[in-house]
């Protein structure tokens, strides 16, 4: 599953930034979020974009334990493989993979099917690939 | 424990960057915001500091609910002595640099002294430097955001000033992300005469609650129940030109320098215009609502423009094209000038030149030549010489005096007093001058059910609007989510993980208050400063609901006398001992 | 018979199946009689009294027992905080 921006809908609050961060990792902290907005004037316009996991899978591929796996769905990580090495925060293209507290390996799994994200969107912009008409 | 406890202070004559403790005694008196950052200055100052030299002070504060989900706190406050007034300057900005501030992990940021060229600071973190700006000086602000972007990355968020700043105008202001102010009584020339071009910042560090899932659940709740409801949804659909029809139909729009209240233009410059340009809404950082404009109309693109914006630069300068004004308020943005005082100087000028008193060169509806305006209040070029010197200065030159719409040297914002009598003693008490962020009862008045043309208790309506706002600034919470104090009560207790009562919030708004009084009171402050120009108390209304109404000076004479006694301030309105002593000051 | 033009804005557009109350000159309510107290409009548009901060008919604030006509324009507003 993926998640889809409306991004005439989204307004760049961050409030799915920081519910991300507060269940996953207990804290407010938009860098330790699965997801960003980059919502940014520029000096040609506005820019609205969804960084969330694409399913490359680049981090399965790349990580030299093999702690992270697909399961047809969305992506588990397996704690005890896992060193800490940061391979897959490199080479994940949006950015949304982080080491937590402890320094081990934080993935998106899209709350393993029920995103926080979406329910907490004040604007209802946020959708599941698959709730799109 | 959402606080840092940490200041980061940074001195640019010696170059010095210390990070000292953040005083726990004030916090627990004052919170964070307009209130902490007022102590701050208050003891840091001196009376007497020259506003443009070293010795004054540029605080930016974050508060308690900064960087956390509860919703609409994302303002940053910004206090110091203001260039116009030469009394306390409160000022607020909305975006995402107060966040960025404490996930950096500072409560607040205090600059001091001058730099000998142009710098700019950069934080990242722990990482704080003085960098030269001197590819930057001379920039306008969006220019200047876009090259530091690119420097430091598009998640780093930027203040800074531009020309106007620069140039040290009276009402310049400093921008954030394009289109965000904090605007008010050149706080943007503060920067400037510290050659403090801009500050960038971005933080990394986590901010932390005592009890995360019974604040989830509480704000949860909120967004739904008492965030997203009727009171409020109006910032999202619509934004604040949603006030347009409601000041013109109550007859309070100011029209040509507020000689009426009713502008026959209105409709072109109303929320129905702005919607058919299909805006894309921007939020603030964790604001549920969303007010922002943002939009594009023949070349010209603003996030904006804001009500405030409409009234002064268009109904009060008789203009009504909605184009005309866009790119006004654009150049503004750019400039870094405060277009409520912009709005006012021209209103003024129009009709100083159409009375024949002086020949500005402009006016009223004349908007080929107000639309070079910006450019040359900015750069002191031309007319905009004089005009960028405000309108109380301008009215002591060359006299006007009844008509220069200002209290304190701070031009009035887009509610006509004369309308809604309460807001007249809101705009003569303010702190920082005429100014409607202090109170803002022409909602319960002009928009409201209370007779607006009656003194009958709106001393102490004026009294609890402030201490609302005094409280709620220093959370820091935005004007829009109308809350409760009940609910103000809630958020905060478990953000900081000890009951705060509402009694405990209402006397520090209240505290708060006296502080904002006393830092004026010792700049010699005196009662005849809390009064309102002539015009308000000679000129009658010609349209609408106030048609022939003044605000009869006795009667407000009478009312500010009741606000001082309700208050238990003296009759030269100061705070008296026994008031200093009562709020534990 | 009376018809009358009626304009709502911010959220309180949301309450009524017309439309247009939310746009431009608004939603045409016809009323029986030549003319109708303003306060009767809030019931036809189910939209609740305490959401509305006044009335104003052609362009000037009202009271709720104004009487309007055929053709008057009729605006609701919401409560607003701030400024």
């Amino acid at each position: 599953m993926k998640l889809i921006l409306d991004a005439e809908k989204c307004t760049g609050c961050k409030i799915c930034e920081l519910a991300c961060s507060a269940k996953h990792q207990g804290v407010f902290n938009p860098k330790k979020a699965h997801l960003r907005i980059n919502d940014n004037y520029t000096e040609t316009g506005r820019e609205t974009r969804l960084k969330s996991c694409t399913l490359c899978l680049k981090c399965v591929e790349t990580c030299p334990a093999e702690a992270i796996t697909f399961n047809g769905k969305w992506l588990v990580i397996d704690d005890g493989l896992c060193t800490g090495c940061g391979d897959c925060v490199d080479v994940c293209p949006e950015g949304v993979i982080f080491l937590n507290s402890e320094g081990m390996a934080a993935i998106p799994n899209f709350c393993e099917g029920n995103p926080f994200c979406i329910e907490w969107c004040p604007q209802e912009a946020l959708y599941k690939e698959e709730d799109v008409a | 424990m959402s606080y840092r406890w940490k200041i980061l202070r940074v001195n640019l004559s010696t170059g010095s960057v210390a990070k000292e403790p953040l005083n726990k005694g004030w916090t627990e008196k004052y919170f964070g915001g307009r209130g902490l950052g007022a102590k701050y200055l208050y003891e840091e100052l001196g009376g007497g500091v020259e506003p443009l030299s070293p010795e004054n002070k540029l605080i930016l504060v974050t508060g308690p609910l900064t960087g956390t989900i509860v919703p609409c706190s994302g303002k940053l406050a910004i206090i110091s002595k203001s260039p116009a007034t030469g009394i306390i300057l409160d000022c607020a900005i909305g975006g995402s640099f107060a966040a960025q501030l404490k996930f950096a992990g500072y409560d607040m940021l205090i600059v001091e002294g001058q730099a000998e060229k142009p710098v700019y600071l950069a934080i990242n973190d722990d990482d704080v430097e003085i960098r030269s700006a001197a590819h930057l000086w001379g920039k306008g602000i969006f220019e200047t955001e876009s090259r530091l972007h690119d420097e430091h990355g598009m998640e780093a968020v930027v203040l800074s000033i531009g020309p106007a700043g620069e140039n040290l105008i009276p009402f310049a202001c400093i921008g954030s992300e394009y289109y965000r102010q904090a605007g008010r009584g050149g706080i943007g020339s503060v920067m400037g005469s510290k050659r403090l071009k801009a500050i960038v910042c971005s933080g990394s560090k986590d901010v932390i609650v005592p009890d995360m899932p019974r604040l989830l659940e509480l704000v949860r709740k909120a967004i739904r129940e008492d965030v997203l409801t009727d009171t409020n949804l109006w910032a999202h659909i619509g934004g604040t030109p949603t006030i347009v029809e409601m000041s013109n139909s109550s007859g309070v729009f100011p029209t040509r320098n507020y000689q009426d209240g009713v502008f026959e233009g209105a409709q072109k410059i109303n929320a129905d215009s702005i919607r058919k340009l299909r805006p894309h809404k921007k939020a603030c950082f964790a604001c549920a609502l969303g007010c922002g404009n943002y939009l594009c109309i023949a070349d010209s693109t603003v996030e904006g423009p804001e009500y405030e914006t409409l009234a002064l630069t268009g109904a009060n300068c008789g203009v009504d094209d909605l184009g005309a004004i866009v790119r006004f308020n654009a150049d503004c943005d750019d400039l870094g000038i405060d277009t409520i005082s912009l709005g006012n100087v021209l209103g003024f000028a129009m009709e100083m030149t159409e009375k024949g008193m002086r020949d500005f060169g402009i006016r009223f509806g004349d908007v080929e030549t107000y639309l070079k305006m910006p450019r040359l209040v900015a750069y002191r070029a031309g007319v905009g010489k004089e005009l960028s010197r405000g309108v109380k200065q301008l009215a002591k030159t060359y006299g006007g005096a009844e008509f220069a719409m200002q209290v304190k040297g701070l031009e009035l914002p887009g509610y006509d007093p004369r309308g809604s009598w309460a807001m007249g003693l809101a705009y003569a008490t303010a702190a920082r001058g005429g100014c409607h962020m202090s109170a803002w009862p022409v909602a319960d008045e002009a928009f409201g059910k209370l007779d607006p043309f009656t003194i009958e208790g709106k001393a102490q309506l004026v009294i609890t609007g402030q201490h609302y706002n005094a409280i709620k600034f220093s959370l820091i919470l935005c004007d829009f989510w109308a809350l409760s104090m009940g609910t103000m009560s809630e958020m905060v207790s478990c953000v900081l993980g000890r009951e705060i009562s509402v009694a405990e919030l209402a006397k520090a708004g209240e505290r708060i208050w006296n502080l904002l009084r006393l830092f004026n009171v010792r700049e010699g402050f005196k009662a005849a400063d809390d009064t309102l120009p002539a015009r308000v108390f000679k000129d009658p209304l010609k349209s609408g609901t106030p048609a022939g109404r003044v605000l009869p000076r006795d009667q407000f004479d009478s009312m500010l006398r009741e606000y001082y006694q309700l208050r238990g301030w003296d009759s030269n309105g100061a705070p008296t001992p026994e008031k200093l002593k009562e709020l534990e000051m | 018979m009376a018809v009358v033009w009626v304009r709502t804005y911010g959220s309180l557009s949301s309450y009524s199946v017309e439309e247009d109350v939310g746009k431009g000159d608004g939603a045409p309510l016809v009323f029986q009689g030549r003319r109708v107290k303003v306060g009767e409009v809030f019931p036809r548009l189910h939209i609740p009294e305490e959401a509305v901060s006044f009335v104003a008919i052609n362009g000037a604030k009202a009271a709720k027992d104004a009487w309007v006509t055929d053709g008057d324009k009729v605006a609701i507003f919401p409560l607003v905080a701030g400024g």
